[in-house]
């Protein structure tokens, strides 16, 4: 068993320990499906997997802790659906070609609820991050297993003009594409905050050029980025501290913008 | 053209010979479904069964998921209420912004089933009812503080309202026959940064 393992099972086991624990949810749990938040008011079930939206409470952990278990990585499965949680709702509806709203609508809850098997990159070997532009997916391989996929979001392929973030006055051209193809991460700014050219990047892991793997405060569902691999900053710090993407590893970038 | 089309390939489906037309206050209708599709989905939903109240539910409905009948039939009719339905909406109540659908289901009443559904409110952003069929008496959707019913609402019209607060609503008891309609809860505001 690999280390990622063992913290993703560390994670969940920790969650429902604190789930039992936790008496006010306790109390919660034993409130049938479709409870309601007063005598007249309906709304979704409210433990087990459910249609809970983006809603914290029972059925947003019981969702976080069967997103971990498939692997799509979140922070923290404490019940409270924060902007990680609703990155992993994301990874979960592109994997199985669900609109990417992420919230859990009730057809991400039925899908989340049966399925069994975890997430897997194409790739079967090796320790690597793969970047599939299709789906907008990055996933984390390790000795040939894929630990975790988080939402991404890469270039839209799309020209731009935009002002130099560096050098007052003068005007950037480009074309937003995420290059396919093999690289490895060559160079690494490990701290903080970075004003690249196109904006601000969040202590970025670079493949190939000025592209990298890197933390942002915008992470939508769709290509975004002027070519970089977006992840949101949590996710960049989950990354960094365990140090999942070490200078040298491969980047499989495949796929086409959609 | 079959049911197996209609409810996997969401064919033969959309109605826009009306558009929409405020019958109350902040009570919207508009055609949303065809008569076929609206009885394609009574059968894919018979078929599937599951027609059933949750245990202790204080609102139950004998309701069954788009959802649980396909995954696939639930995004296209998300997919088709954001382009085609919610800009109509928008019409009439500009500043809301389309964050998908929590749920849309199809409750079945009957006598010695689910009679009726008592006054309630939606957690949701906007509620919308498609009446599936007419084939039965009673079991009117009733807005007491509206003053208005579906009673005159053709098959496969959309009735839309602002879910909580100012829109209680329940169902009359039916009478006679089957009643089937569909239920569309729009999703929240998204709150995340």
């Amino acid at each position: 068993m690999n280390n990622r393992y063992i913290f993703r099972t560390l994670l969940i086991l920790g969650a429902l320990s604190t789930l039992t624990a936790c008496g006010t949810w306790s109390d919660a749990q034993s409130v049938p499906p479709t409870t309601v938040l007063s005598s007249t008011t309906t709304t979704p079930v409210e433990t087990g997997i459910s249609a809970s939206g983006q809603r914290s409470g029972p059925s947003a952990q019981a969702s976080q802790l069967k997103l971990l278990e498939l692997g799509f990585w979140l922070a923290d499965p404490n019940g409270k659906f924060d902007d990680t949680t609703a990155q992993a709702v994301m990874a979960f509806q592109k994997y199985f070609q669900l609109r990417p709203t992420g919230g859990i609508n009730a057809a991400t809850a039925y899908l989340l609820e049966r399925m069994m098997i975890p997430a897997v990159a194409t790739t079967k070997e090796g320790t690597l991050a793969e970047v599939d532009k299709s789906r907008q997916l990055l996933f984390l391989v390790q000795d040939g297993i894929t630990t975790y996929v988080m939402n991404t979001s890469t270039g839209d392929d799309r020209a731009y003009e935009e002002p130099d973030g560096n050098t007052p006055g003068v005007m950037i051209k480009g074309t937003a594409v995420t290059p396919a193809g093999s690289f490895k991460i060559d160079r690494e700014r490990p701290d903080g905050w970075w004003i690249g050219d196109l904006g601000q990047i969040y202590r970025p892991k670079y493949f190939v050029g000025g592209v990298a793997i890197h933390g942002s405060m915008s992470v939508p569902a769709y290509p975004a980025s002027h070519g970089c691999v977006r992840v949101t900053v949590k996710a960049m710090d989950f990354i960094w501290d365990n140090e999942i993407l070490p200078r040298g590893t491969q980047v499989l970038v495949y796929g086409e913008i959609n | 053209m079959d049911d197996l089309e209609r409810i996997l390939g969401y064919a033969d489906a959309i109605d826009q010979s009306a558009p929409i037309t405020k019958v109350a206050d902040e009570l919207f209708v508009m055609s949303c479904w065809t008569p076929q599709f609206c009885t394609a989905l009574i059968r894919a939903a018979e078929v599937a069964g599951g027609f059933s109240a949750q245990p202790g539910d204080p609102v139950p409905g004998h309701e069954i998921s788009l959802a649980l009948i396909s995954p696939r039939l639930f995004e296209a009719v998300q997919d088709d209420m954001g382009m085609r339905i919610w800009p109509q909406l928008q019409q009439h109540w500009p500043l809301i912004d389309y964050h998908g659908i929590n749920d849309v289901f199809i409750i079945k009443y009957e006598k010695g089933g689910q009679e009726e559904l008592r006054q309630h409110h939606d957690v949701a952003q906007v509620s919308a009812s498609v009446k599936l069929n007419d084939t039965y008496e009673g079991a009117l959707l009733d807005f007491p503080r509206q003053n208005f019913t579906n009673a005159q609402l053709p098959v496969g019209s959309l009735l839309a309202w602002p879910s909580l607060v100012t829109h209680p609503h329940g169902s009359t008891p039916i009478t006679s026959g089957v009643k089937y309609s569909l239920t569309i809860w729009f999703e929240l505001p998204i709150s995340l940064s």
